[in-house]
Formats: C-alpha cells, sequence, structure tokens
C-alpha cells in the first residue's frame, strides 16, 4: 500500500508539473525556458517512475493485475 | 489579408468557417443516418459520414495552412498571440474533462458500481436476490459475463514496450524544444522526427495488440464493462497520439522550412506541450488499468 501510495504522488508531481509548464507557456509568451524547463522535469521524473515500478516488480513490492 | 483598427486585429472575411460547418453538418447527418434502426446492431452505409469527414480535414488544412501564412507573413500582432494562448487552454480544459469522464467511469465500476453487485455497502439482497455467488473481483465483465469468457492483457510485453517508447518520444520531443531554444536548428528537426517515427511505432503496436486481444483473448468493445472501459480509454488515447503526432509532423515540415525562432514559436510549444500531455495520460492509464488494481 504503502508503495502505490509513493506511485501516485510521483504520478501527482508529473501532472502538477506537466500543467506548470502549461501557465508559463501561456505567461512567459515563449520569452523564458521555463515551459521547457519544467516539461525536461516531467519526462525526467516519469521516467524514474517506470524504474521506480519495475524495481518494485522485481522486488515483489507490486504486482500487476493478479490473474 | 487583415486590417487594424485602434490595436483590435480584424480579421478578414472568410470562406472557412462556413466550410467546417457544412463538413460537420454532413459528417454528423450521415452517421446519425447509419445508426442501426433495428435491434441487430447493423450499422448501415457510412458513405456519406465519410464525405463530410473529407471536407472537415480539407477545412483543417486550408485553413491552419491560411493561418501558418499570415502568422509567417508578419500579420498578427500581440494580441492575436494572447488569442492562440488561451485557446489552447480551452482546448486543453475540454481534452483534460474528456478523459476525466472515461477515468471516472474506470474508477466508479471498478471502487463502487461492481462491489455493489457483489454485496458491498447497503446491497446485501442486491447479491443474494440478483447476482448470487457474484464475487466482483476486478478485471471483470459483470455477473452476466457480458461478451463471454475474456483473458486479459499483461502489463509486461507490448504494454510496457508502448510505455517505454512514448517515454522516449517524451524525451526526444524535449530535446527538440532545446534545440529550438538554443537556436539548433538540426536538433529540432532531428528531435521531431525521432518524436514522429517513436509515435508511429507507438500506434502500430497499438494496433496489433487489439489484434491479439479480438482474435487471442476474446477481449473485445463488448466484453462487458472491463472491455469497454479498456477499449475507451487506450482506443482514444492512440487516436490522441495520431493527432499529436500529426501536429508534430505539421512542426516537423514547418522547422524545416525555416520557420520558429528561440523567442517566437507557440506553435511548435504547443504541439509539443499536448504531446507530454497524451505521454501523462498513457502513464496513468498504464499505471490504473495495468498495476494499480
Amino acid at each position: 500500500m504503502l508503495f502505490k501510495t509513493i506511485v501516485i504522488f510521483i504520478l501527482f508531481l508529473v501532472v502538477s508539473s506537466l500543467f506548470t509548464a502549461l501557465y508559463s507557456m501561456i505567461k512567459d509568451k515563449g520569452q523564458s525556458n521555463r515551459t521547457v524547463k519544467m516539461l525536461t522535469m516531467r519526462i525526467g521524473m516519469s521516467i524514474g517512475l517506470l524504474i521506480l515500478l519495475l524495481i518494485g516488480y522485481q522486488l515483489g513490492w507490486i504486482n500487476p493485475h493478479p490473474v | 489579408m487583415s486590417t487594424q483598427s485602434g490595436g483590435y486585429y480584424l480579421p478578414a472575411p472568410s470562406h472557412w468557417p462556413i466550410v467546417g460547418s457544412i463538413g460537420l453538418f454532413i459528417m454528423l447527418f450521415g452517421f446519425a443516418s447509419a445508426l442501426p434502426g433495428t435491434s441487430d446492431g447493423e450499422m448501415g452505409n457510412m458513405t456519406m459520414m465519410y464525405i463530410g469527414m473529407a471536407i472537415v480535414a480539407f477545412m483543417l488544412f486550408g485553413w491552419f495552412g491560411q493561418v501558418i501564412g499570415e502568422s509567417e507573413s508578419g500579420k498578427y500582432n500581440a494580441q492575436v498571440d494572447t488569442s492562440f494562448r488561451m485557446s489552447m487552454v480551452w482546448f486543453i480544459f475540454s481534452e483534460v474533462m474528456f478523459f476525466a469522464a472515461f477515468f471516472g467511469a474506470l474508477f466508479y465500476a471498478r471502487q463502487l458500481s461492481v462491489p455493489w453487485l457483489s454485496g458491498e455497502g447497503n446491497n446485501a439482497m442486491t447479491n443474494a436476490l440478483l447476482w448470487k455467488g457474484y464475487a466482483g473481483d476486478w478485471p471483470t465483465n459483470g455477473p452476466a459475463s457480458v461478451g463471454g469468457k475474456f483473458e486479459i492483457m499483461s502489463a509486461y510485453g507490448i504494454p510496457l514496450w508502448n510505455t517505454i517508447i512514448l517515454l522516449t518520444s517524451g524525451l526526444t520531443v524535449t530535446w527538440a524544444h532545446w534545440g529550438l531554444k538554443k537556436d539548433n536548428r538540426g536538433q529540432l528537426i532531428m528531435g521531431l522526427f525521432l518524436t514522429v517515427a517513436l509515435g508511429a511505432v507507438f500506434v502500430a503496436l497499438q494496433a496489433y495488440e487489439y489484434i491479439h486481444a479480438y482474435n487471442d483473448l476474446n477481449l473485445k468493445l463488448t466484453s462487458g464493462i472491463y472491455g469497454s472501459t479498456f477499449f475507451m480509454l487506450t482506443g482514444f488515447h492512440g487516436l490522441h497520439v495520431t493527432i499529436g503526432a500529426i501536429m508534430l509532423l505539421v512542426m516537423l515540415f514547418r522547422s524545416m522550412k525555416g520557420h520558429f525562432t528561440a523567442k517566437n514559436h507557440f506553435a511548435f510549444e504547443a504541439a509539443a506541450w499536448y504531446w507530454h500531455f497524451v505521454d501523462v495520460v498513457w502513464l496513468g492509464l498504464f499505471i490504473f488499468v495495468y498495476w494499480l488494481v
């Protein structure tokens, strides 16, 4: 359960950085690097999240669909 | 052509809105006419719907092409720029609501309505009298087993590969974005090309996965609540990947023609952001549909 909570928390951070990027895209009108920086964070955290899921799976902390 | 008066941008009269209206009308009229009139569920002739879709595509191509031409010839002022950005916000708002509805349907079925059928909450009699013995385990096609026995897709295999492909395309589009910001046109073009190519691979693998689901797993759109939520979510996501890839393809062609600068590139940034959005939707899908049961 703790592991799933962490996964959801990171997903929340990913969504937050995505929408912060949207905000700066509208506000800064292309004049700053804020948008591309937030999007870089977004992709970095997403890849980190996938790696975490795969590590969690290998260590038996989480299982896809119990069939 | 455009005229400016008192700082307000006044576009010249255009035939594109009426072309779009006619296209949409013919498309929806064609669709409604083809809907099954009897309970056998057979769709009628959909030719008119396709003609409407072709007119809409023609309108989009022509209208956007004209806007790009006007933008490149320097006709637009700061106010037009703001209106483009606000339009993007509303477009994204509608997209978020769209996916929220389908994710909402998944959560509602999984956390509430299916457990109720198995007797949870104050529904003990529902289970005892109507669906005796139904345990409500997810994934399910309901107590009546609508669509027959099915198997689900394993998270390992194509769904995992598709996640890796889409996340890699998120990397390449970010790399292209940095290329534009640093006035490195080669990096911009290469990054966009790789992103579009990865998007195409994703859609192809998704199509392969659907064929596998239909032929080998008996997992279909008609497989009860699981089948319908699975295909509606992944199918509409796939459609959005296709739309995003078309947008980025246009950005690729425009980059090759020398459009966009480090300070003036809203179309690119909006399309790139949209790609990130579609990527995050997939990540959410992958995690909720395949992992967090």
